[in-house]
């Protein structure tokens, strides 16, 4: 019987060890994203990640987030509103037809006319009145006011060939048969929910990547595409959780590949309802004022809580604290703004001085399943604002109900991050999320604090409307200025790190941008 | 017969128009896609739009009505994150989940029968008081931890078998399946023993308790005294009349491990309709989640069905006429 016994084992170790090694120059990537293979379809981060492999765009964004020429090889301003741009010549589609004015154009006018498509890239064509071709390889773009992000914004666009533009849907892109760009991978296979296969381009303009073939392995469980790193099934992990970190790092043929990413986090407080929906005396009634109107409460909640203890404990290293919304380091970052302090008896006094000597107690808010340790950082906080005497409770909840209600102003303290890489500086995240709602403006789209202040929102229409990048800046700077240093408006937290997860085999430099790029992989010498 | 089938079609509509007004209402009060899915760059007007476009900004009963005209053309919606038909989307999953479910289903048949068989027969002997404290064992594990602890032993540490996902896909006799080849089968040997956990206790205990309830009887033991072979009183007489309660149970099993396999599907990252619908909540994805659970019901009703029919091959007591 023992004998039999051992016979099996011994069969079935010797057909299961048959082992399909994969070849050098093939990549196996862990992935929680399914891909939209359309390039104007969905407009969320990962899809924008995915599409630079098979889409060139006019202008791109390099790992650092600078504006890079791709399809475009030089640009100038005719004037302020318009702007020429020099195309690459000689550049063939994946299916053999050139490249010329008319697929820009083409594209650009495709991005609006995508149907039932709830988020659409037209943030990033919406300033452009129209493109005309001077000649098949020139292509002036007329903006409808003074732009002067718009090579940042049109770097979103992926460019297909004009006949495709025109009557392709989204289904076809998904099949595989539209799926025609000039980028440095080429669409391979894709099956939704399990994989995702491009190969080479061989016949592309730029520097060709290191691996011949990329397989996305589509992944939504963090514990699964741990496992499939550490059995060796794949050899990038995208979307590693911080808490896995020493696990990975422990063991010798791993690595975690690092950098600080575009995202900086912070709590947005209700400065707008007379009566905050989750404040309440230390008796737990409701309150008849908001005291986070009260700007030195608002210094408090900032001094109460200890960032280097966040950044240490919960974020295990990976983040980087924050005096302001825009990491340092990158263009608009304000010189005048102090190092945020950690200060829990200038918290206390400066309650006592706003008439709260004893505190009153708060809700703080988060997502669970969005950012990295979400949970555990606004944990973290609620515990540093207690220290202080704001007894503060903690709610979190799923991204899919957590953002809309943040949005319609439901909460008093409310935690997200918000990535600066697309403008490279802190445009987006001060005029969407602190300028005063406007809908005709389209300005304020995220207030969720309610923060209104007439002098910020001139410096930033100024910094919008001016195109002298140094301008731009001194306007952005002022307005960090009034907002954070002044008004305390909002709480900033800290700057998270992109983490990768990688067998030593492949050697990967994360882009600050968080996108996933399989052109920033190669072999380990 | 035939009676019996049209009325239970008749019930089934019902129930069908029912389950969608009640998933509707569900879906429509968990929030709105718009918000989890558009981009933070996004204006509040072209937030306003994308809403008015996708129609979201219908009154619930409007939008409901729109659903079932759209029905009655034989439309189920279109997903809004990946912009293609919900019933597509289910549909290209289904041959994944079901070849999961099936070989689970055929472990836990083809394994837990004999060993309840054996426990029920001799329920006195240590082997067969193992089987049953091992099947409790089986019952109480949750199917999550089991499935990470199996990856752990033989897809890391052992490195037999790959820790996840769905292996190559053969073709043979026109079906498409990763049943065919090699390493499709390797794929599916942790995930289909996973899911194989809980229904193969259930069996175990089923049969063990029919047998030890069954030999007891009076004609078992005048079969016994007739003097028939071992082999023919269990397989025949005793099989017979335990298969009941077992085929009903393994027909309900089935239509819940098709249909919330969601769990081994996650861990094990299986290309499966369980997957899918776990996504489709988590990013509001409401055609598809509607559609989904309309097609498992679908799937209920339709196994069930089944049972009910087998059930009157098995029993001739049984007169469907009269279910």
């Amino acid at each position: 019987m023992n004998r039999l016994l051992g016979l099996i084992i011994l069969i079935m170790s010797s057909v299961m060890s048959v082992w399909s090694f994969a070849a050098a120059s093939e990549l196996r990537v862990a992935t929680p994203n399914d891909p939209s293979i359309d390039p104007h379809f969905l407009y969320v981060s990962t899809n924008a990640a995915y599409a630079r492999h098979l889409y060139g765009k006019l202008v791109d964004l390099d790992g650092d987030g600078n504006v890079i020429p791709s399809l475009a090889v030089e640009w100038k301003n005719i004037d302020e509103n318009n702007w020429e741009l020099k195309l690459r010549e000689g550049v063939k589609f994946h299916d053999g037809s050139d490249f010329d004015a008319k697929d820009v154009i083409a594209s650009f006018e495709r991005v609006p006319n995508v149907p039932n498509n709830p988020a659409s890239y037209v943030s990033n064509t919406n300033m452009i009145e129209t493109i005309t071709e001077k000649d098949p390889h020139t292509i002036v773009i007329t903006t409808k006011m003074p732009y002067a992000l718009l090579l940042r914004r049109i770097s979103g666009i992926g460019i297909i060939p004009s006949e495709i533009a025109e009557t392709a849907t989204t289904e076809d892109f998904t099949s595989g048969k539209a799926a025609i760009g000039t980028g440095p991978y080429k669409f391979s296979e894709f099956v939704p929910g399990d994989r995702y296969v491009i190969e080479r381009n061989e016949d592309f303009w730029g520097e060709k990547p290191a691996y011949e073939k990329v397989i996305f392995r589509i992944m939504p469980e963090s514990a699964s595409r741990m496992a499939a790193l550490l059995g060796g099934d794949v050899d990038l992990l995208e979307g590693l959780p911080p808490a896995t970190v020493e696990t990975l790092e422990e063991r010798e043929d791993f690595y975690v590949a690092q950098r600080p990413s575009s995202r900086t986090m912070w709590l947005f407080i209700d400065t707008h309802n007379e009566v905050s929906p989750f404040v309440r005396d230390n008796d737990g009634n409701a309150m008849d004022t908001n005291p986070l109107l009260d700007p030195k409460v608002r210094e408090a909640l900032s001094l109460a809580i200890n960032r280097d203890a966040i950044v240490e404990r919960v974020m295990g290293g990976l983040a980087e604290p924050a005096n302001q919304i825009v990491a340092n380091g990158w263009f608009s970052h304000s010189p005048n703004i102090p190092e945020a302090s950690y200060d829990p008896e200038r918290a206390k006094a400066l309650l006592a001085e706003a008439g709260y000597p004893d505190g009153f107690q708060l809700t703080i808010h988060g997502p669970n399943d969005r950012y990295p340790n979400d949970e555990k950082v606004v944990q973290a906080i609620a515990q540093m604002l207690t220290r202080v005497g704001i007894k503060t409770e903690v709610a979190t909840m799923p991204k899919s109900i957590y953002f809309g209600r943040m949005n319609e102003r439901e909460f008093s303290l409310a935690f997200i991050g918000w990535d600066n890489g697309l403008t490279g500086s802190s445009l987006m995240s001060l005029s969407a999320a602190f300028h005063t709602r406007d809908k005709d403006a389209g300005e304020g789209s995220w207030n969720a604090g309610g923060y209104s202040n007439p002098e910020f929102d001139a410096a930033i229409e100024k910094a919008e409307g001016a195109f002298d990048m140094d301008e731009q800046e001194q306007a952005l700077i002022r307005a960090m200025d009034i907002m954070i240093d002044e008004d305390k408006a909002a709480v900033p937290l800290y700057t998270q790190f992109v983490i990768t997860g990688a067998k030593d085999t492949v050697s990967y430099t994360p882009r600050v941008d968080e996108h996933f790029s399989a052109m920033a992989a190669k072999p380990a010498e | 017969m035939t009676i019996f089938l049209i009325r239970r079609l008749m019930q089934s509509f019902v129930v069908l128009l029912i389950m969608s007004l009640v998933v509707f209402a569900g879906v429509y009060a968990i929030g709105n896609p718009v918000d989890v899915l558009i981009s933070p760059e996004a204006t509040e007007l072209q937030r306003e739009q994308t809403i008015q476009q996708l129609g979201l900004d219908r009154p619930m009963w409007e939008q409901y009505l729109i659903f079932l005209k759209n029905i009655a053309e034989g439309k189920l919606g279109t997903s809004f994150v990946h912009n293609r038909p919900a019933i597509t989307l289910i549909l290209e999953r289904f041959p994944a989940t079901f070849e999961l479910a099936f070989s689970a289903l055929v472990i836990a048949v083809f394994l837990g029968i004999p060993l309840g068989l054996w426990a029920g027969l001799r329920a006195d002997s240590f082997s067969g008081r193992s089987i049953i404290s091992g099947s409790i064992i089986l019952f109480s594990m949750p199917t999550f931890w089991v499935g990470l602890l199996m990856i752990i032993a033989f897809a890391i540490n052992l490195n037999w078998l790959p820790t996840s996902g769905r292996g190559e896909v053969g073709t043979f006799l026109g079906i498409r399946s990763s049943l065919f080849t090699i390493d499709g089968l390797r794929h599916l040997v942790l995930p289909a023993t996973n899911l194989a956990l809980y229904p193969l206790a259930l069996i175990i205990r089923l049969t063990a308790s029919g047998t030890s309830e069954t030999m007891s009887l009076d004609f078992m033991r005048s079969a016994r005294a007739k003097g028939l072979h071992a082999p023919r009183i269990v397989f025949v007489h005793l099989l017979k009349n335990i298969l009941i309660p077992i085929v009903t149970v393994i027909g309900l099993q089935f239509s819940v491990i098709l249909a919330f396999a969601v769990v081994t599907e996650s861990i094990f990252s299986w290309p499966g309709m369980g997957r899918l619908i776990i996504e489709s909540i988590n990013l509001l994805d409401r055609p598809v989640i509607v559609a989904y659970i309309l097609v498992t019901i679908l799937i209920f009703m339709l196994i069930n069905l089944l049972v009910d029919v087998l059930y009157s091959f098995l029993d001739p007591r049984v007169r469907l006429e009269k279910m």
